[in-house]
């Protein structure tokens, strides 16, 4: 079952788990609990729902909620980039790990380069270390190698782009990622309508 | 990826136009028109948010239809607000299915067909996707493609039924796809 929610009640980017299944991390479900109860269930801010820096939270089964070694993989498909963005939020909030991977897309117009320098302002401007890597060859076994060898808790990609009709289509990068890693792998979503 | 997707070279036959009456499998009077030919076209977008809004969410496909009926709205009113091909099935005032063309890089249509859970395995999407093509083959559109989950072997085989040619098979989605003129 999901979390219900107040429509209205958190703007976008910091969202409950309950409207974004694919985004299930015990710490925004908690933590949205937590402050509803605070403000009894009225409308909060999206900055409410924020835990502070540093914090940890509880979860379920009653451990702290480390942050996560991350790999975000981008190969400058739209889909990508919201990737990128979501997790430049989340690790701000939960001190994850970040390193940004710029993979050779060969369904995508943008120049490398330009995913590079967009990847570095990213973590810059949120103040986390400018961890880019370019990595040449496939894209989606560079990507699991990588993973792997770095010893990540998780890689996170696009999560599709839609059809004119609306259909979500996953990536080919996607597609084999989620077959062949060996950690999890989180697909970041738009809201897309 | 469009690029990769492969047309059949030859056109298929001739598809019957909208309108088309018929009884459908479970003896119920049902008649297939064009949503343009509609008396009342609010009352019509309302019948169809119904139907989807009712719609069961375990026979979504690729996030479609959305779920809710602000969302149901919204994608209808996407999809039909664009120069593609809609036709409807009724039963009285009831829409049993929709099937859809919407355009997609200028010749090029995108389909799409869902038939509520109530009136499935009747044979109305047979006659709705065929009613569709005629639509869309009287009014000179050439090529249709459409994507589908491999595992759902019906709605391959309503396609394979009516002409439509695997295209892009290297996804977990597939392509298929048509020539009509």
């Amino acid at each position: 079952m999901s979390e219900r929610r107040p429509k209205g009640a958190v703007s976008r980017g910091v969202r409950p788990a309950g409207e974004r299944p694919e985004r299930a991390s015990g710490e925004y479900v908690l933590d949205y609990r937590e402050n509803t109860a605070r403000t009894n269930g009225t409308a909060a801010s999206a900055n409410a729902l924020r835990p502070a820096a540093g914090r940890r939270t509880l979860l379920p089964g009653g451990g702290d909620s480390p942050a996560m070694k991350v790999l975000v993989g981008i190969g400058g498909a739209d889909d990508s980039l919201d990737a990128l963005e979501e997790s430049v939020r989340r690790a701000e909030d939960t001190g994850d790990e970040l390193t940004v991977a710029v993979v050779e897309n060969p369904e995508s117009d943008r120049e490398t380069e330009e995913l590079v320098e967009a990847a570095r302002s990213a973590l810059a401007d949120a103040g986390l270390p400018e961890n880019v890597r370019q990595l040449s060859g496939d894209a989606g076994s560079s990507l699991v190698e990588l993973a792997e060898a770095g010893d990540f808790d998780q890689i996170v990609l696009g999560g599709g782009h839609r059809s004119p009709m609306g259909k979500i289509k996953l990536g080919h990068i996607a597609e084999f990622v989620l077959l062949n890693a060996r950690t999890s792998v989180k697909l970041v979503r738009d809201d897309g309508g | 990826m469009a690029g990769e997707r492969v047309y059949p070279d030859e056109v298929a036959g001739t598809f019957s136009e909208p309108p088309v009456s018929f009884t459908d499998g479970e003896g119920r009077d049902l008649e297939v028109r064009a949503f343009e030919t509609v008396d009342d076209e609010a009352a019509a977008v309302d019948a169809l948010v119904a139907m989807y809004d009712d719609f069961d969410p375990s026979d979504r496909a690729q996030g479609v239809p959305p779920v809710g009926e602000d969302r149901v709205r919204d994608w209808l009113d996407t999809l039909l607000e664009q120069d593609g091909f809609d036709v409807v099935a009724w039963h009285d005032d009831e829409v049993a299915g929709h099937a859809t063309l919407v355009p997609d890089d200028g010749e090029t249509y995108e389909l799409a067909i869902f038939v509520h859970q109530t009136y499935q395995g009747a044979g109305i999407g047979t006659r709705l996707i065929e009613a569709l093509l005629g639509h869309a083959q009287a009014n000179g559109a050439e090529l249709v493609w459409l994507s589908v989950e491999r595992w759902n072997r019906p709605a391959v085989a309503l396609y394979e039924k009516v002409g439509f040619e695997t295209a892009s098979a290297e996804s977990f989605e597939m392509e298929m796809a048509i020539r009509l003129n």
